[in-house]
């Protein structure tokens, strides 16, 4: 299995390409923050949190250690700013880490069965007055990440990317760093996977 | 006909009706791939059945930021000395040392085998005489150990400096700055300070500040003249308070600048809002709004559109009142935010309000359209693009104090001009009342030295600061320039 651990390099990958400055405005603030500019971290944050969120939110579920994944996104984003060079996109970046924190929570829930009954927070959850159909929901997020926690990283990053969060595939391309028609094919390897692990636990656990 | 790949059942599922017509009828006669068509269908099912995203909960998004800005102190404002000496301990170092000592004992090693003769008698036997032991010198008693303060004091940092001093030394780049330390900027002077919790105070020309308390919980600053701008990221554990004679400003998260002179301070808010406690009122300022505190009152100005206040009312030494509010009611308790159509104003910046644009401030007829936030550009960088705001070209700060300062005379000359000329009038004639003939000279000085033609109580105005002069002249004896005064209030 691939390893989702972030290197350094992955922030400023060699062939990244030009960014226009305009198009990401939080290049710079990303910048001041690598110059010890906490402030700019604050701004950078305060930016992106929702965006981080959502990313979280659809691949966990609606789980209690979101707040604890949230805060581990930017931490890896704070480490990795220290090699920053402007190049590449900050938001793409960010895109990159919760998906990979979030794929690596869920895989590390799979290991230890016990965590996995994560009780919904009230806080943060869809209000449904229907419990059969907010008890159909919290089934149907309990087996996408099932079967997301089974597949391969590079599989389960593509399938997330595109089914979970919409990307194109040409998003999704310069985001995984690598070919449009790759990520194609990953793709439908990656839907085989996914009906065929849903179809198993469906089959273990009732379906929603 | 073979089966239908994976790829094609799923985009069948997704879309039966764009799907060629050779799918349908394949799926008829074929049970496996009816089959599969099922279970995808049953997988896009779960898909379907997830949730939208909520809003993420803002107390969530709090905790987080405040945990992530004590890690971004601790992490990205690291000492030089601290990284330095983080270096030696990098992989690659380490690494190379273990190999430099492998080949060292592997060399001695070798030389040891090499070198197995026995040596010649003359060195075997010459056995050195034993040393006399000298005795040992006392020790002396250990020094009572400092007393550890009970909070951690902090230091602040110089970011950029020019024409500045602390205890009346010139300022370096990166310099430290102790709890306690007094900084002041001379004329076209300015100063950034990096405070330890990330917040960033400039002080514009003519300015002078102490840094009264540095600590993890706590920063206070104590304004004496001049103007700071302060950019200072809210913190719930941290309380940062800017005391400008008895008005006292608390950071609820914000760009602001405070202003002080002889004849008022004044608050002004870009963002976010700040609580300005005064003898007599706590007054929580909005974005866009500034507050001015003289003559034992305060009022409310709108710093963005560059209206005046609705009337200027005549100066009471007391009680103090807000300028919006009714009488009593104001000096009991603290005062609502700001009034509703400010409020109205202030809700259209906020909906406007994207950090990334800098925050355009309307002019009044007549005034610039200079925006006092403007970040300085980078330099080096011509990709960036000009309404990028948090760019520090070589570690500028965040906003442009010459800029600021000419909005500041802007504000003071349009808002002000009035009540701030009478009130410096007051002050003078205070400062002769406390027998502070020194001080009350340099302010009627500074006053008659920039007339405002266009008041029509300046006049008046003018003969009681030239008799106030009289008033301290001839207390300190000076008979010849009391006369000249006096001439000059007997002619025409």
């Amino acid at each position: 299995m691939t390893a989702l651990v972030l290197m350094p390099n992955d922030f400023a990958p060699a062939a990244a390409p030009a960014i226009d400055p305009v198009v990401d405005p939080l290049r710079a603030l990303a910048l001041a923050a690598r110059d010890g500019e906490t402030l700019a971290f604050t701004k950078l944050y305060e930016r992106t949190r929702d965006q981080a969120w959502r990313v979280l939110y659809r691949v966990v579920g609606n789980s209690p250690d979101l707040e604890d994944l949230l805060q581990e996104s930017y931490l890896q984003l704070m480490r990795a700013l220290k090699s920053y060079r402007g190049e590449s996109r900050v938001s793409t970046f960010l895109h990159r880490v919760c998906v990979n924190v979030g794929l690596m929570h869920l895989r590390s829930r799979r290991r230890r069965p016990e965590d996995a009954t994560d009780e919904v927070p009230e806080s943060a959850g869809p209000d449904s007055g229907d419990p059969e159909r907010a008890a159909q929901i919290k089934q149907a997020a309990n087996l996408v990440q099932r079967a997301l926690s089974t597949m391969s990283a590079e599989k389960a990053d593509v399938f997330v990317y595109h089914d979970l969060l919409g990307l194109k595939p040409e998003e999704i391309s310069e985001l995984v760093e690598c070919p449009v028609n790759t990520v194609r094919s990953r793709l439908n390897r990656a839907r085989v996977d996914f009906t065929v692990a849903v179809s198993r636990f469906k089959v273990a656990g009732g379906a929603p | 006909m073979s089966h239908l790949s994976h790829e094609e059942l799923w985009e069948f599922a997704q879309r039966a009706d764009a799907a060629p017509a050779q799918v349908p009828e394949h799926l008829a006669e074929c049970d496996a791939c009816s089959d599969a068509l099922a279970d995808i269908q049953g997988a896009q099912h779960v898909l379907a059945l997830l949730p939208p995203v909520p809003e993420l909960p803002k107390a969530m998004a709090l905790r987080v930021g405040e945990a992530l800005a004590e890690k971004a102190d601790a992490s990205l404002l690291r000492s030089p000395l601290r990284s330095w000496f983080a270096q030696l301990f990098a992989p690659r170092l380490v690494l190379a040392c273990a190999a430099v000592l492998l080949a060292v004992v592997a060399a001695a090693l070798y030389a040891r085998g090499q070198s197995q003769v026995p040596p010649p008698p003359e060195l075997a036997v010459a056995t050195p005489a034993p040393t006399p032991v000298a005795e040992p010198a006392p020790v002396p008693p250990l020094a009572p150990a400092p007393e550890v303060p009970a909070t951690k004091t902090l230091t602040a940092s110089v970011a950029t400096a020019s024409r500045a001093s602390s205890q009346k030394k010139p300022v370096q780049k990166a310099q430290r700055l102790e709890q306690g330390t007094t900084v002041a900027t001379e004329a076209k002077g300015s100063l950034w300070l990096n405070l330890p919790d990330g917040s960033r105070a400039g002080l514009t020309s003519s300015s002078q500040l102490t840094l009264a308390k540095l600590e993890a919980k706590a920063l206070d600053l104590n304004l004496q003249q001049g103007s700071v701008a302060l950019d200072v990221p809210h913190r719930a554990e941290r309380l940062l308070t800017v005391t400008a004679g008895v008005v006292t400003v608390k950071d609820l998260g914000t760009r602001f600048l405070v202003s002080k002179n002889d004849a008022h301070v004044l608050v002004a808010v870009q963002e976010g809002e700040v609580e300005v406690v005064t003898p007599n009122s706590t007054q929580v300022v909005k974005a866009g709004h500034a507050v001015s505190w003289h003559d034992g009152r305060l009022d409310i100005l709108n710093w963005d559109t560059g209206e005046k206040p609705r009337e200027a009312a005549p100066a009471k030494a007391s009680p103090s009142k807000l300028h919006d509010d009714d009488d009593e009611q104001a000096a009991a308790q603290p005062a609502p935010a700001v009034e509703p159509e400010a409020e109205a104003a202030e809700n259209e910046t906020a909906e406007n309000d994207d950090d990334e644009e800098p925050v355009q401030v309307t002019p009044a007829p007549g005034e610039s359209s200079a925006d006092e936030w403007v970040l300085p550009q980078q330099v080096k960088s011509p990709k960036t693009p000009a309404h990028v705001p948090v760019v520090k070209a070589k570690r500028r700060g965040l906003f442009n104090l010459t800029v600021l300062e000419e909005k500041l005379e802007e504000l003071t000359r349009a808002f002000a001009g009035v009540p701030l000329r009478e009130s410096l009038v007051k002050s003078i004639a205070r400062a002769v009342d406390h027998a502070d003939c020194a001080h009350a000279l340099v302010m009627a000085d500074a006053w008659l030295r920039d007339p405002v033609t266009s008041l029509i109580d300046e006049p008046k105005w003018r003969r009681s600061v030239l008799t106030q002069k009289l008033r301290c002249f001839t207390a300190q004896g000076r008979t010849q320039e009391a006369l000249d005064v006096k001439r000059e209030l007997d002619g025409p």
